[in-house]
Formats: C-alpha cells, sequence, structure tokens
C-alpha cells in the first residue's frame, strides 16, 4: 500500500519485481532493434557477428546503409516536412480552438466542441477512408466540371497533410485548453480596461501566458505526424512517408536497414525526452 | 458600440477556422462515408442506392466473424491493460518518491513517442522464430527448436497490448495523483483491509481515469492496423485489414466505406455504454 | 479512571532528525487531552504513531493495557479525524459513516440503527444521501466525526480538524466538540497549534516544542503557572522581558526597569500577563510592586483592548489589559497611571 501503511517485506518485494518485469517488457523491444543495428550480419537476428556500422554509412550493393539509401532518405524528408506543416497548421487552429471553446459563448457550442473532441474517438483508419472518399468525391466533380485534375484531392503529400491535421487539431486544443482553464481572467480583463482591443488583449497577454503549452502541443502535433500510419496509410500518394516506407520494407524487404533508422528514432525520441526532463525539472527548483 | 463591434471580429476570426476544420475534415467526410456505404455500381456503371454493402457483411460469415473477434479482442486487450498496469500506475504516483517516479514516467513515454511500427518491428525481431527471445532460449538449452511466437494471436496480443496500454497508465495516474494518501489512511484506520480498501476506496476514486483510459485503449487497439497485420498470423484476421483490402486491394471502396462505418459503430456504440455506465461525460476522457 | 494510554518514552527519528523525543505521558480514560505546539514541533508525527501510521524509533505505546507494538491501523482501537478530514468524494453521507462498520461485517440493521444514531447525536440527520462534496465546512466536519466515533474507538485521534473552519464556525465548533466529548465520554487526543482551541476545550494540556513535551497541565495551571519560559510565552499573551542583572532580591531589565522579587533563583527572562497588572491600586500590600507608566497609545479591541505603555523611568515597553467598565473612560495617551502586581505574577525563567 501506500509509504505510510505497514506492508510485509514479501509484499514489497514481489510488487518492487513485478514493477521490473513491466519496464523491461517496456524497453526489451528498444533495446532488441538498437542492438541488432549494429551486428555485422545481413539478417535481422542473432547470433552477433561483431560490431559493423554498414547500417548506417555502407554504400555497396549487398549492404545499403541508412546514409546510402536515397529512398529512405527521402522519405524521412517527406516526414519531417509533413510533420512540420502538420504541427503548425493543428497548433494554429487547436489553439484558436481552444480560446473559442474556453472563452466565447455562443449557439450550437457544445455540440461544436463535442465534434471537435469526436478525433478521439474515431478511429485512425476510418478518418482515413472518410477524408479520402470525400476528397475524392469533391476531385472527381471539380475535374468533371472544371476540367482541372487537383492533385490535393487524390492520395498525394497534402491530403495527407489534411488527414492529419484533423485530428492533430484535437490534441493541440486539449493541451492548450487545459493551460487555459488555469489562466487567471482577470489579466485579459485588464488588459481590456487599460484599452486595449480584444484581439491585442489575447496576443499581448493570454497568448504569451499560454506559450509553454502552445509549443509542448506544437511537439506533440510533429510525434503525433511523424509516427502516423492508420490514418496516413489511405491519404498517401507517390512520396511515402517514413512510417510507410517502413512498413512496406518490413513487410517485404527487411534488412538490418530497419534497424538502423529505428536505432536513430529511438535515439533521438530518448535524448528529447531526456532534455525536456531536466529542463522542466530545472524550472521547478 | 465600439466594443460590442470588436467583440464580433474577434469571435468570427475564431469561429471561421474552427468551423472550417471541423465541417470539412470531420463532418462532411463521415458524412461521404455514411452515403458511399448504401451505394454500389449497377451493371450500366452508375453508382445507385442499395443495402448491399450491408447484406454482404452479415451473408459472408467471414465478415462478421471477424468483426466480432475484433471487438471481443479488443475487450479483452483492453482489461489486461488495466489489470497489467494499474498497479504500475499505483506505483509510481502512490509508492515510490516523486523524483524516482519522474525518471520512471519518462521510461514509459519514450516508446509512446516513438511510435508503433517502431515498437512492431521490435517485438518481430524479439518473437521471431529466429528472433532474440528463441536465440536465448536455446543457446541456454532451454528449449531445442524454436518456439513459435510470431505470427500467432500470442503476438499480436503482445504488440496490441504493448502500444495501447500506456494509454491507460496516463489518465489513472492523474486520477491517482489527486488521490489524498489520508484517505487510504482513513479507510484503513476505520478497520478496512488491504482489498477492501482496494475495492471501495482506490478503484473508485480513480474511475474516471480507468474510463478515460479504457476508452482510448478500446479506440487504439480496435482501430489498429499495424500489429495485427505484422505480428498477427494467417488466423488473426482482424477487421481494419479488411477495410484496408476493400480499399487498397480490391478497391471495393462502397463495401469499405460500409465496413469502416459498422467499425465506427461499434466503437462509438461500446465507447458511449462505458460513458453512460461511468457518468462519465467525453469531455473528461480528453482531459 | 485508569489510564486508557500510556506513551512510554517514545522517539521517533527521520534519519538525522529527531522529530519527538522521550515524550512520555498518560491519558486518562473519558478525557479531553490535547497536544498543543506549533507546526513542525512533532505532534502529528506522535499522533500518527498512535494511529500506527508511523512507528516508534523507541519506547512504547499502550493502549488498554496492550502494547501497541507491530499492531497494523486497522487493528488499533483508536480513529483518527484527518486535518484534511479525508471523506471518500465518491460516497454519500451514509456511505461515509456506515464505511467501518461494513468492513466489520456487522448486520445491515446494526449497521442502520448505529450510523443513524450517530447521525443524529452530529445533527446530520436528512443528510444521509447528500454528497459529502455538497456539505458546508461544519457538517463535513461533523460528518468527519461521526465516521469515526461510531466506530466507537477507545481512543478519538484528532488532528487539527477545525484548521480548515472560519473564525466564526471554528469558535462554535470548539463549543460543540467540547459538549460532544462530554456526552459520549470517548477520550480525545486533539493536535492543534492553536492555544484557545486546546484552553478552551481540553482537560489536560501537553505542550510540545522541538519534539518534547514542556509541561503537561490543566489549561488552568498551564496559564497560570507555566513551568517553562516557553510554555509562559506560548500560551496566552504575556509581556516579555529579558534581564541584564540580577542582586539580592532585586531584577533589572535589558530595558533598565528594576522590580523586587524575593526567593528568586538564577533567571534570565520575565514575562508577565497584560491581564495581571492593576490599574490604580489601593497601595500597602507587601506581596506587591508598584510603579508608574506613561499611556503610549490605546488599543481598542472590545473586551480585549489593552494599554500600550512604558514603565516611567525605563525603556521597557508593557501592555497592560484595559477592563472596559466606565472607570477608565478617560485615559488618554501620554497619561501616567499607577500600575500594580502581585509578585507571584512576575514570572521567571
Amino acid at each position: 500500500m501506500i509509504r505510510s501503511l505497514p506492508t510485509t517485506k514479501l509484499y514489497k518485494s514481489t510488487y518492487a519485481i513485478y514493477v521490473g518485469l513491466f519496464f523491461l517488457f517496456l524497453v526489451l523491444p528498444l533495446i532488441a532493434i538498437s542492438v541488432l543495428a549494429f551486428n555485422d550480419s545481413d539478417f535481422i537476428a542473432l547470433p552477433w557477428n561483431g560490431f559493423t556500422l554498414d547500417w548506417f554509412f555502407s554504400a555497396t550493393d549487398e549492404r545499403e546503409g541508412l546514409f546510402a539509401d536515397s529512398a529512405l532518405l527521402q522519405s524521412i524528408y517527406t516526414s519531417i516536412t509533413t510533420a512540420l506543416i502538420v504541427a503548425l497548421m493543428s497548433t494554429l487552429v487547436g489553439t484558436i480552438a481552444a480560446l473559442l471553446f474556453e472563452e466565447e459563448e455562443f449557439r450550437f457550442k457544445g455540440l461544436l466542441y463535442f465534434l471537435a473532441l469526436t478525433p478521439l474517438v474515431i478511429p485512425g483508419v476510418i478518418l482515413g477512408i472518410s477524408i479520402l472518399i470525400s476528397s475524392t468525391f469533391v476531385g472527381n466533380y471539380v475535374e468533371k466540371h472544371f476540367g482541372i485534375d487537383l492533385e490535393l484531392f487524390r492520395p498525394s503529400y497534402w491530403l495527407v497533410i489534411l488527414g492529419q491535421f484533423s485530428f492533430g487539431a484535437t490534441y493541440v486544443m486539449l493541451l492548450v485548453s487545459a493551460r487555459l482553464k488555469k489562466y487567471d481572467r482577470t489579466l485579459e480583463e485588464a488588459a481590456l480596461s487599460l484599452k486595449a482591443t480584444r484581439l491585442q488583449a489575447i496576443w499581448y497577454v493570454t497568448i504569451p501566458f499560454l506559450r509553454p503549452a502552445i509549443i509542448g502541443a506544437f511537439v506533440v502535433a510533429f510525434l503525433l505526424s511523424f509516427s502516423n500510419i492508420n490514418t496516413t496509410i489511405f491519404l498517401v500518394g507517390s512520396d511515402p512517408t517514413l512510417p510507410i516506407d517502413l512498413y512496406s520494407r518490413i513487410r517485404f524487404s527487411s534488412t538490418p536497414v530497419l534497424n538502423a533508422v529505428s536505432f536513430l528514432i529511438v535515439l533521438i525520441i530518448t535524448i528529447a525526452a531526456f532534455i525536456n526532463f531536466f529542463v522542466s525539472r530545472k524550472k521547478e527548483t | 458600440m465600439e466594443n460590442k463591434k470588436s467583440f464580433n471580429v474577434t469571435f468570427y476570426l475564431l469561429i471561421v477556422p474552427v468551423l472550417l476544420w471541423l465541417v470539412l475534415l470531420i463532418v462532411l467526410p463521415h458524412i461521404d462515408l455514411l452515403v458511399s456505404s448504401f451505394k454500389i455500381e449497377n451493371d450500366n456503371g452508375d453508382m445507385v442506392f442499395s443495402l448491399d454493402n450491408y447484406i454482404a457483411f452479415f451473408k459472408h460469415k467471414i465478415y462478421w466473424l471477424t468483426f466480432v473477434k475484433t471487438a471481443a479482442y479488443a475487450i479483452g486487450v483492453t482489461i489486461l491493460a488495466f489489470v497489467i498496469t494499474f498497479p504500475i500506475a499505483f506505483y509510481l504516483t502512490k509508492v515510490i518518491s516523486k523524483k524516482n517516479a519522474a525518471f520512471l514516467v519518462l521510461l514509459l513515454l519514450i516508446p509512446l513517442w516513438v511510435g508503433e511500427l517502431v515498437t512492431v518491428y521490435g517485438w518481430m525481431v524479439l518473437l521471431g522464430d529466429h528472433g532474440i527471445i528463441n536465440h536465448f532460449l536455446m543457446t541456454l538449452g532451454i528449449i531445442d527448436k524454436p518456439l513459435n511466437m510470431l505470427y500467432t494471436n500470442f503476438s499480436m496480443i503482445i504488440g496490441l497490448l504493448y502500444m495501447s496500454m500506456l494509454f491507460m497508465v496516463v489518465p489513472v495516474m492523474s486520477t491517482l495523483e489527486s488521490l489524498d494518501d489520508s484517505l487510504i489512511e482513513a479507510a484503513s484506520d476505520l478497520g478496512a483491509s488491504k482489498w477492501a480498501i482496494f475495492t471501495r476506496i482506490i478503484i473508485p476514486y480513480s474511475m474516471p481515469g480507468i474510463v478515460s483510459g479504457a476508452i482510448i485503449v478500446f479506440m487504439l487497439v480496435i482501430g489498429d492496423y499495424l500489429a495485427p497485420n505484422i505480428l498477427g498470423g494467417k488466423s488473426s484476421l482482424w477487421f481494419t485489414e479488411q477495410i484496408y483490402n476493400e480499399f487498397l486491394s480490391t478497391f471495393n471502396w462502397n463495401e469499405g466505406a460500409a465496413f469502416g462505418f459498422l467499425l465506427l459503430m461499434l466503437s462509438s456504440g461500446i465507447i458511449w455504454l462505458a460513458l453512460k455506465l461511468s457518468g462519465q461525460k467525453l469531455e473528461k476522457v480528453g482531459s | 479512571m485508569g489510564n486508557i494510554l500510556e506513551v512510554k518514552n517514545v522517539s521517533k527519528y527521520f534519519g538525522d532528525f529527531t522529530a519527538v523525543k522521550d515524550v512520555d505521558f498518560v491519558v486518562e480514560e473519558g478525557g479531553f487531552f490535547s497536544i498543543l505546539g506549533s507546526s513542525g514541533c512533532g505532534k502529528t508525527t506522535l499522533l500518527r504513531m498512535i494511529a500506527g501510521f508511523l512507528h516508534e524509533s523507541e519506547g512504547e505505546i499502550i493502549i488498554r493495557g496492550e502494547s501497541m507494538k507491530g499492531i497494523p491501523p486497522e487493528k488499533r482501537p483508536v480513529n483518527i479525524v484527518f486535518q484534511t478530514l479525508a471523506l471518500f468524494p465518491m460516497m454519500n453521507v451514509r456511505e461515509n459513516v456506515a464505511f467501518g462498520l461494513k468492513r466489520q461485517k456487522l448486520d445491515k440493521t446494526e449497521i442502520d440503527s448505529r450510523v443513524n444514531e450517530m447521525l443524529s447525536r452530529v445533527g446530520l440527520q436528512g443528510f444521509e444521501k447528500k454528497k459529502v462534496t455538497e456539505l458546508s465546512g461544519g457538517q463535513r466536519q461533523r460528518v468527519a466525526i461521526a465516521r469515526s466515533l461510531v466506530m466507537k474507538p477507545s481512543i478519538l485521534l484528532l488532528d487539527e480538524p477545525l484548521g480548515a473552519l472560519d473564525r466564526k464556525l471554528r469558535e462554535h465548533m470548539k463549543v460543540e466538540l467540547k459538549l460532544l466529548q462530554k456526552e459520549i465520554g470517548t477520550t480525545f487526543i486533539y493536535i492543534t497549534h492553536d492555544q484557545s482551541e486546546a484552553l478552551v476545550m481540553s482537560d489536560k494540556i501537553a505542550v510540545m516544542h522541538e519534539g518534547q513535551f514542556e509541561q503537561i497541565d490543566t489549561p488552568r495551571n498551564l496559564y497560570k503557572n507555566p513551568k517553562t519560559a516557553f510554555v509562559a510565552g506560548f500560551v496566552g499573551d504575556s509581556n516579555r522581558f529579558e534581564l541584564s542583572s540580577q542582586e539580592a532580591e532585586s531584577l533589572t531589565t535589558t530595558g533598565g526597569w528594576t522590580v523586587s522579587k524575593p526567593g528568586i533563583e538564577k533567571a534570565d527572562l520575565m514575562f508577565i500577563r497584560p491581564e495581571a497588572l492593576i490599574l490604580y491600586p489601593t497601595e500597602g500590600d507587601n506581596d506587591f510592586e508598584y510603579f508608574d507608566v506613561t499611556i503610549k497609545t490605546i488599543l481598542f479591541d472590545g473586551s480585549n483592548t489593552k494599554l500600550s505603555t512604558i514603565v516611567n523611568g525605563s525603556d521597557e515597553e508593557l501592555l497592560i489589559s484595559l477592563p472596559q467598565n466606565a472607570q477608565f473612560e478617560s485615559l488618554q495617551e501620554g497619561d501616567s497611571i499607577p500600575i500594580g502586581i502581585h509578585r507571584d505574577d512576575l514570572k521567571c525563567y
């Protein structure tokens, strides 16, 4: 039980072992892929044949490392730009939605708020096919009546962005709303009484207060986009994002270069998480 | 009057982008999904209204059986996720110090942000016939031929659990954090056994977090594609895979739309039921 | 009546820090015993050891003649009312009060009758179905007390339960709690930092300071005859003087005020209660010290009005209680007035 209630030694140690096993379960796959990224073998398996960086840097035909694989590099680039654009759009609209729902009163607010939350509970696959169907519908209509074939309405780079944005904005809205709930509304009223317009009050007083949440939400939206596959898979066109590329490689032609990419992702996320951890800890003390 | 006018300008600046987002990307696409699920192509190549897509679902055993199986497995995984992670959430909030907990929480979040594809791939590498676990078991002489773990229901459940269970930990932890230790002490002081404290105080108190977590886990599992597809075997057909096939293999989008709509009904139905039974609102799930 | 609780030489260490140091006392059955001390003095630690949430590092706690060593909180015949009250938010009033009885697997009719009786005793009949979050501060208080009392504990431990209430309600609850304790006769151990709560309610008070008991006494004795300088300064209002020299039977303060007090041993501090000072005394009593003061200002506060004065011929400030009767209405700032005090009321340490 909790710290102040007496417990037996057996209980305590069983509990600690369980927690230990859980965390082992948690890190096991991450360690497994990371280790095999450096194994000098053509197969994604043990035994350990010695350390190599081939799966990062080699450029031979038998071993095409990550940095020599132009298709892979291209998909990483696509994923990064996609995620940046999605994060920007989601942050903008999500923040606006948070301000709208927290600060304004209007008819159908409840209904609209409900709609804004639905992406949380709609499976990503459904979002993907709905947007695919309706964009194709619009695209066909435009082509038929105006004779223009717009790429936006077919599975493409931009359709992926729209699809990921549709749920990214919800997460941003929730994160910003949470911070906005702690906001002392009199600050904005003070700005108004000092003859600021409402927009100025929001821009100079409210937004700076929300800045940490907005930055955090941007990062969350970026990561959601970067790792998304359920929605993306239906909307992707000729330029695959990294997860789509990896997915097809896993299914059809795996080499340890997959481990190299995965290792890099794990590494970057871990470093970012630790930086965030120490920065926020410093702020607290 | 001046003030009133500027108020309105701000309001429209706020509501227009939100309306565009919700109407164009949420409402209309789902209406289109529903409409196209009721259409089929007739012999002349025209689209006509029909119930055939839904009839096909009920007529073919493989479809509705997969549907039922997906739902049942999703419920099972949700329950498993709760059972496995509740002690962890409790440990991190109530047993160890805040400082140690902060580090472990960090560890919890890393797999979450790394993304499903990488972790599913990790399990593939671990569980395969020539995978790491079999390698170790064989080197240690515990087994002499590889255990068949990958491409089974077992590996699929591991994958589903792994990617979803952390979404249970986070909301449960946040309700447990607000649970005042003195409530537990008070219960103990009033003579409650450990079990009674657990079932009467801790679980009821953390119910909002459990429901939020369960809804998110269920939604993620039922809509997941990667774990069943990569880790599951021939027998572990998942309903999302059928939707995928309709759209990207057989190109029968209308039947795919019907399947999608059924899946949407199933997930919203169960979520609605969970909210109703626990007396919660959807707003709470988000926070 | 016998002793229901014996605390024998109990100490508690947290690492290098000594929270409770060699505390030794007994509580009589049916008494209202308070532990008074400022925050951090170790009183909560002591209470939590009696309740069983902490284990004593040294010494022993005995309840009804039985050692409590190794007995978990749920098995001890004590119940605690928490500072935060710790009402279960997911249960209504009745469920909160019945919680402990249900754990004992009593039959339903008995639970019902005991809960009803307790609720009516604390004046909460009709509130059974209310959520605890819908109650006022005073009602929540009563639920917490009822929830513990319904268990018929040998001792009820109260951890500053009035702390969260506003002043008016606290005054009211003090009286209510005292009457309730008298009526049901359960032994109460009450910890507080508020001396007025302790003085009003208790039969006995222990003053705690830096992990140790300074004095255990009745409220009247504690106030009249504080045994240590800490108690004299902590309990009630006092004028405090540092003594600079001591010759034969006369004491001189650092501010240059000399009083005579026969039979005094070495002392560093002197305390005088504002109400011990008599205005316009009839002179001639050898047990009295007579001197003049000049009024600096009048601090009007109803029945608690005081004069802020300077002792003539010194730099010492002296607060004097001013009875609110017509006799003293003409006093003004700058007036010089005669004052007398019984030498027993010059408390030196």
